[in-house]
Parts: structure tokens; C-alpha cells; sequence
């Protein structure tokens, strides 16, 4: 009698790196690469039937035609798997789980994300980082994250999440630490899904959220994302402003824009979010969010940019905890 | 029955408590992952044979009842072999199955020793030697056939450990590397005490077999208490 295995499909899209038994680096650059990868992955195949799709290379950086095609292939492969794994480079594994998070609202099958301690190619300008790595971890950490994200699919997850190191987080809660040793994601509010202390351990009846709104699948990339910092002017015309379709301020925690920053953003027509800030301004297309990663408000402003027409809708739908994704004090 | 409280008594109830109490705190953490089930299982087996070597010398001056719990320890023992066993193809994660071969290896020499356990085909006689020790005179080889079978297994299930330390990466290599040194300790210390001891008509440290018990506990509760993210969803 032939035992039940898990089918999972697995997407590539950076953050492949690892070593081989004879300690060569292998990485996904083609979907060519795929099978040599994976040979030198033989326990996962032990474990369960894995479907690689290659979506991306080390060299590509993410964006939001990368997530919606991301978002497409799991739906479409939905009916023949059990679960999905996305490897994918750490330093945008937030901003592709929260794009996911958003994209597959009300998805009922697991998606968990996770990375290699090595990433993308900046690091070979580095090759001391790359010893540095090895030594820390006995390797580069891809192995053991896979594992545990095919162990983690065993239990039922309400959203996408992180697997990496010994942490299990939700993928809006989940902040990129890079000059951390083990964990390179910290929860927003110290609470995590699951860990791996006695082989993988994961919270029952995590709470979930089934939002009433139409198919929401496409993400705005026409977006300006201005990092402010107190004190520096913003020099830019109003008609560079207007070649974007939305806008995002980023800023200190608790801070408040300048008065001449507030002028110049009163000429704006787009709707304009501002993250971290007080909310003291009063103007009908500007909209302030906290208490949630700058990856989530950037990625649900995409999302709601994309998929909402009236700024009135917009604001409604942005400052509504539709999934989890804000803190409740 | 002999005193109760003695040292030996005492430890067998200590070691015999500690391991029941891990098989309930890893049984509480849920069963859908395998590593809890076998190691429960493990433990609860390190538990039933502490507790049985410990009935055999509470019941030393009752030829029934010493017979009885005497045996039953090897019972526990041939057990706690083959769920190790287990217990390392799914840790960290689960490796190949165990072959055809291995699974004739294994089970049939195990399935042979629990249908003659109870009866004098294994252990023939037994002899009070003071208050405190008794011998077991086996039938024939059926010492050396067990250290023997003792021996294949371990080294079968520290191999495999070995070759998953091996490819390793991460996390997984200083639980494999701990888990391993404790395990290796339990079946070295138990095969030279409780076997090859035995084997030279020395019986008078046996109660100590169970002991490095203790370690591979401590080893897993470190496992479990030292990571310091709640896990609160």
C-alpha cells in the first residue's frame, strides 16, 4: 500500500545558494540549474514530491510583475498540490511574503517563504562573507530551512509565512534583521507562529481572517517611496510626483513633516500614505498607517493603488485591519 | 522484599521518574510530529525498564516476581533498541527507510528474543547473591547472542546519526552532535555495565545501566526550554 506523501510545489526566485557534498556553491540561475540543485538536496526528496518552478534568477530583483506571476502559478497550481514553498532572496523575503499575503487573500493552502543565508550576487564582491558564513553556520543554512519549512506544512498555517533558522513567523509581522547571527527575521510584536528547538513546533488554532472583497490581484509598481529625514528638503517638482500613480513617506517612528514638506505635499494628487507618522494632517488624499512593517504598508499600498479607484475607498480600505496586518493595542 | 531505600533502589526511582516525565512533557508538544512520538515512545521505554530492574531488586526474594520483572527488563531494553532506531531515521528530519535487510535485522532477532524472554530458552536460572544482587544464569549463548544483536543495532542507528551529522547544516548540527554523544553514551555505558559485565558474572552495578538516561534527557529538555521566542501565534 503505497503511503501519502506531501506534493509540493516549489518556486525559485533567488536565494538558492548552498554547498554541495564536495562544498562547490550551487545556485539557480536558469531553470537548467534546477535538477543538479536539487540532486544535491537528496533528503527533500525523501521527505516529499517536490515540483520546482524557476521564476527568477540570483540576479533578478523582485518586483511587482514577479509577485502577481508568483501569485498566478500558485493559483493555478492550487488543485494538484499540497503545499508551496518559495525560496527567495532574504533582503526582499519580506516584501514577496507580504505580496503574497495580499495577492492570495483567503488562499487555503500553505505557502511558506524561505532563503538562503546567502543571497542574490552582491555578496562575491565580498568573498570573506561567504568563509565568514560557512564557518557560523556549518554551511549556508538552505538545507535546514527547507526541511523545516516541508515540516511546517504539516500544520495548518491561516497565511503565508517565514520559515528561517529556528523561527516560524507570519509574513506581516516579519522584519529583516541582516546583522543578526542565526534569525535574520524578528516578529513586529515578539510572537512567532512556531519554532525549531525539538524538531519543529508550531502553534494550533492560529487565528485567521477571511476578508469579503473582490479579487484583488495586481500591485501598483508605478509607486514613489520617499524615505524622509527631518531637515533635508525634498527637491523635486510637483510634475515628477505626477508620474507616479501613488506615493509612500516613510519616517522616523512618532515623527511630523515639515511644514514646508506639508505645502509641498498639498499639491499632490495622489493618494499619499505616510508610515510612521502622527496623524495630525488633515487632507483628503493623505493617509497615515503604524503599528505594521514598512513591508506591509509599502506592499498593501501597492496592492490597495492597484486594485482601489477612489481615494475615499483607499483610505477606508488602508486604515481597515483587513488580515492581521496591523497591531491591535 | 528487600529494603527499599537504598542507593541503588533510590537511583532506578530517580532515573525511571525523569524519563517519564520528558515522555509526557514531548508527548504534551503534539504526536503529528514523528520526532515527538518516538521519543516519547523512547522514554517511556527507558522509564518501563528502570522501573522494572527496580521491581526486580524490590522483589529480589520472590523467585516469581524477581523472574518476571527481571525479564521484563530485557523486554524493555530490545524495545528501547529498536525505537532509537526509529527514533534517529526521523531526526531531525526523516532519512531513508530503514532496507529490507535492515528491517530483517532488526526485527526478527527482536521478535525471537521477546517470544522466549518468558521463558528458560533466555534466562534459565536466577541466584541470590546478597540482599541487594541476584545473577541470571542464561541458557547457552543467549547472552552473547543478545550482545551481539545489542551491538548490531546500536551500530546501525550511531552510523546513520553519524552520516546525517555529516551533511548537516545549521541548526540541525549541534542537536545531531549532542543527541549523539548522549545516545552513544546510554548504549556504551549500558552494553558494559548491564551486558559485558554480566557477561564476566558481574552483577553488582547493573542499576546503574539506566543512568546516562539522565544525560540524554537533559540534552532534549535543553532542546525545548532553551529557545527563548513565544510561540504564541
Amino acid at each position: 500500500m503505497a503511503r501519502f506523501r506531501k506534493k509540493i510545489l516549489l518556486l525559485l526566485a533567488g536565494g538558492t545558494w548552498l554547498l554541495d557534498k564536495n562544498q562547490r556553491l550551487l545556485s539557480i540561475q536558469e531553470a537548467g540549474d534546477i535538477p543538479a540543485w536539487l540532486n544535491s538536496l537528496p533528503e527533500l526528496s525523501i521527505m516529499a514530491d517536490l515540483e520546482p518552478v524557476f521564476i527568477s534568477s540570483e540576479e533578478d530583483v523582485l518586483n511587482a510583475a514577479i509577485w502577481e506571476k508568483m501569485a498566478k502559478v500558485i493559483l493555478v497550481k492550487q488543485a494538484e498540490v499540497d503545499g508551496f514553498i518559495i525560496v527567495s532572496r532574504h533582503e526582499q523575503l519580506t516584501y514577496t511574503a507580504s505580496a503574497l499575503t495580499f495577492l492570495l487573500a483567503n488562499f487555503s493552502k500553505n505557502i511558506i517563504l524561505t532563503s538562503s543565508y546567502l543571497s542574490g550576487l552582491e555578496w562575491q564582491q565580498d568573498r570573506e562573507y561567504l568563509v565568514k558564513v560557512k564557518t557560523k553556520h556549518s554551511g549556508l543554512g538552505l538545507k535546514a530551512n527547507l526541511i523545516n519549512a516541508i515540516q511546517a506544512l504539516d500544520y495548518k498555517l491561516p497565511q503565508p509565512a517565514i520559515m528561517f533558522g529556528t523561527r516560524l513567523l507570519a509574513a506581516l509581522r516579519a522584519n529583516f534583521e541582516p546583522n543578526s547571527d542565526l534569525n535574520l527575521f524578528s516578529s513586529l510584536d515578539n510572537n512567532y507562529w512556531g519554532r525549531v528547538d525539538f524538531g519543529v513546533n508550531v502553534k494550533t488554532n492560529l487565528p485567521s481572517y477571511k476578508i469579503n472583497l473582490p479579487n484583488y490581484n495586481k500591485l501598483q509598481a508605478e509607486i514613489l517611496i520617499l524615505n524622509n529625514v527631518s531637515g533635508l528638503p525634498w527637491l523635486f517638482s510637483k510634475e515628477e510626483v505626477k508620474r507616479y500613480k501613488v506615493i509612500i513617506i516613510k519616517g522616523e517612528i512618532g515623527s511630523i513633516l515639515e511644514p514646508s514638506k506639508l505645502k509641498q505635499i498639498k499639491d499632490w494628487t495622489r493618494p499619499i500614505v505616510l508610515y510612521n507618522f502622527i496623524n495630525y494632517h488633515h487632507q483628503a488624499n493623505v493617509f497615515f498607517i503604524n503599528n505594521c512593517t514598512w513591508s506591509t504598508a509599502l506592499i498593501k499600498t501597492m496592492w490597495l493603488a492597484a486594485n482601489v479607484k477612489s481615494n475615499l475607498e483607499f483610505g477606508r480600505l488602508l486604515n481597515k485591519n483587513l488580515i492581521g496586518e496591523y497591531l491591535l493595542y | 522484599m528487600s529494603e527499599i531505600f537504598t542507593l541503588q533502589n533510590l537511583t532506578l526511582l530517580i532515573a525511571s521518574l525523569v524519563n517519564l516525565l520528558m515522555s509526557v512533557l514531548v508527548l504534551n508538544r503534539g504526536l503529528k510530529n514523528k520526532i515527538n512520538l518516538y521519543f516519547s515512545l523512547l522514554t517511556f521505554l527507558a522509564f518501563m525498564w528502570a522501573l522494572t530492574q527496580l521491581l526486580s531488586f524490590i522483589f529480589i526474594n520472590n523467585l516469581i516476581w524477581l523472574s518476571f520483572w527481571d525479564r521484563s527488563t530485557y523486554l524493555f531494553a530490545t524495545a528501547i533498541l529498536v525505537c532509537l532506531l526509529y527514533f534517529i531515521v526521523h531526526f531531525p528530519y526523516k532519512s531513508k527507510n530503514l532496507s529490507i535487510f535492515e528491517k530483517i535485522l532488526v526485527w526478527v532477532p527482536a521478535v525471537s528474543f521477546v517470544a522466549v524472554i518468558y521463558t528458560g530458552f533466555f534466562i534459565s536460572d536466577f541466584s541470590i547473591l546478597d540482599k541487594q544482587q541476584y545473577r541470571s544464569h542464561f541458557y547457552g549463548h543467549a547472552l552473547i547472542l543478545y550482545m551481539v544483536y545489542f551491538i548490531a543495532i546500536s551500530i546501525i542507528s550511531l552510523y546513520r546519526l553519524l552520516k546525517k551529522y555529516r551533511i548537516a547544516d545549521s541548526i540541525f548540527r549541534p542537536q545531531i552532535k549532542w543527541l549523539g554523544i548522549s545516545f552513544t553514551m546510554c548504549l556504551v555505558f549500558g552494553f558494559y555495565i548491564d551486558l559485558w559485565l554480566s557477561y564476566f558474572d558481574n552483577y553488582y552495578f547493573i542499576w546503574m545501566g539506566p543512568l546516562p538516561t539522565l544525560l540524554m534527557n537533559i540534552v532534549v529538555f535543553y532542546f525545548i526550554t532553551s529557545a527563548k521566542d513565544k510561540i504564541n501565534g
